[in-house]
């Protein structure tokens, strides 16, 4: 039995309520104000929760079991920091982004051939055990490539085919 | 008027209870600041809005309790009495709001004040701006669905499944909400724009905020990543609010048909 079971069943339950409120809704006022609103609302909520639904089926058949659960959705990237303040580690648009303000103890590897953005206004960032000048550097690394940050700040690096320093 | 007094003697316990809560904490921190503990205070003080801040959904809450059992309450001479349905809202809905803002605007305040005497420089408009900005998009919509489901419940035959009605339909409003939140948060940049605030964080504060022990600029640090502090979601709330109204003038002038 597919591991998206006890999902289905979730929700199925809240579209069963979903539509048993529209029922009730439409047949049990005469206020039709009431009966607009409540019908409308339930409606929306039953096509959201079928979306959802639908969503993350789709999520489960694109990437599998062991994907969802550990959360890694194929990222080009590996790693994490220490800490970090006003940061963003995602996807942005076309490229895969890890963003700060500030960003101390970073290591990050690259998990494919990528094109790479890496911008940083001061600190102490490192590509392949070369430190990098403030500034803005592309190119392509290869999978396997190391990126240090001791510390740095204003710091934004791009992974995508849509990097570009501009 | 006479309408904002009943609601205010009804729900007088929770009224003052709000107002005396946020009294007695504005006295507590202002003074632990005057005794000189000011760092102290700041920790103490982000701890417990995390508690404080959430009571303010109390009011709703009960809003819709009140509402939804006014049919068959002693108080169901309301629903039927010649004043219009939008006088009976407004001042349902007045009351509520007037509370609440008075509630934010003690913790606003008694923020501001212990973030100042703790040494975090601000814009003079930031907090005013913070208390506007929660009012109008949160405050507002979620007291006006509080009166909604109210009505709702109340405009259903009773025992009858009108809960799970006034459920579904709050649900649905939350998800029209939360998308068209997302929608107009990265469409509509053509609205105006807060400018980014003004807030230093000096080096021994920082770590009361999680924060590695650095002087902080925020909006130094923000710049680099935002333009400013985007409107959408007040518009959004606002725009919300108005139709939740409309809705629930009309259902009060509906309710006692059902």
């Amino acid at each position: 039995m597919s591991v998206f079971f006890p999902i289905a069943v979730f929700y199925a339950v809240l579209l069963g309520l979903a539509l048993w409120a529209t029922w009730l809704g439409w047949t049990r006022s005469k206020s039709l104000t009431a009966r607009v609103f409540v019908v409308t609302m339930a409606l929306v909520w039953a096509g959201f929760t079928a979306a959802d639904a639908w969503h993350a089926y789709r999520l489960f058949q694109d990437t599998g079991l062991a994907e969802v659960v550990s959360g890694d959705f194929g990222r080009p990237l590996y790693g994490g920091y220490d800490t970090c303040s006003f940061c963003y580690e995602g996807p942005a648009g076309r490229v895969f982004v890890v963003a700060a303000s500030e960003l101390v103890g970073g290591n990050y590897m690259f998990t494919e051939d990528a094109r790479y953005a890496l911008r940083f206004k001061s600190g102490d960032v490192r590509l392949d055990g070369r430190r990098l000048e403030p500034g803005c550097h592309e190119g392509k690394a290869e999978a396997g490539t190391l990126v240090l940050v001791n510390e740095a700040k204003g710091f934004r690096l791009e992974v995508g085919e849509a990097a570009r320093c501009d | 008027m006479n309408l904002v007094m009943l609601e205010l003697r009804k729900h007088r316990l929770l009224v003052g209870g709000m107002l005396l809560v946020a009294l007695l904490w504005a006295a507590w921190m202002a003074r632990l600041v005057l005794a000189g503990e000011s760092l102290a205070t700041l920790a103490i003080h982000i701890g417990f809005l995390f508690a404080l801040t959430p009571v303010g959904l109390l009011v709703p809450i009960v809003l819709a309790r009140t509402l939804s059992g006014e049919a068959t309450g002693p108080l169901a001479f309301l629903l039927t009495s010649p004043r219009r349905g939008l006088a009976h809202v407004s001042a349902r809905f007045g009351a509520a709001f007037a509370t609440l803002a008075l509630y934010y605007g003690v913790l606003v305040a008694v923020s501001a004040w212990v973030a100042a005497s703790a040494g975090i420089r601000y814009d003079a408009w930031l907090p005013l701006a913070t208390w506007g900005y929660f009012l109008a998009s949160w405050v507002a919509p979620v007291v006006i669905l509080g009166i909604v489901y109210g009505l709702v419940v109340a405009a259903y035959r009773p025992g009858r499944g009108g809960q799970a009605v006034a459920v579904a339909a709050v649900f649905g409003v939350f998800k029209v909400w939360g998308w068209l939140g997302g929608q107009t948060l990265g469409r509509l940049d053509f609205l105006p724009k807060l400018p980014l605030p003004e807030v230093v964080v000096p080096r021994e504060v920082a770590p009361f905020l999680g924060m590695t022990p650095s002087d902080l600029d925020l909006r130094q640090a923000l710049q680099p990543l935002f333009d400013g502090v985007p409107t959408a979601p007040v518009f959004v709330g606002l725009l919300l609010s108005v139709l939740l109204f409309w809705v629930a003038v009309r259902l009060w002038e509906e309710v006692e048909w059902a």
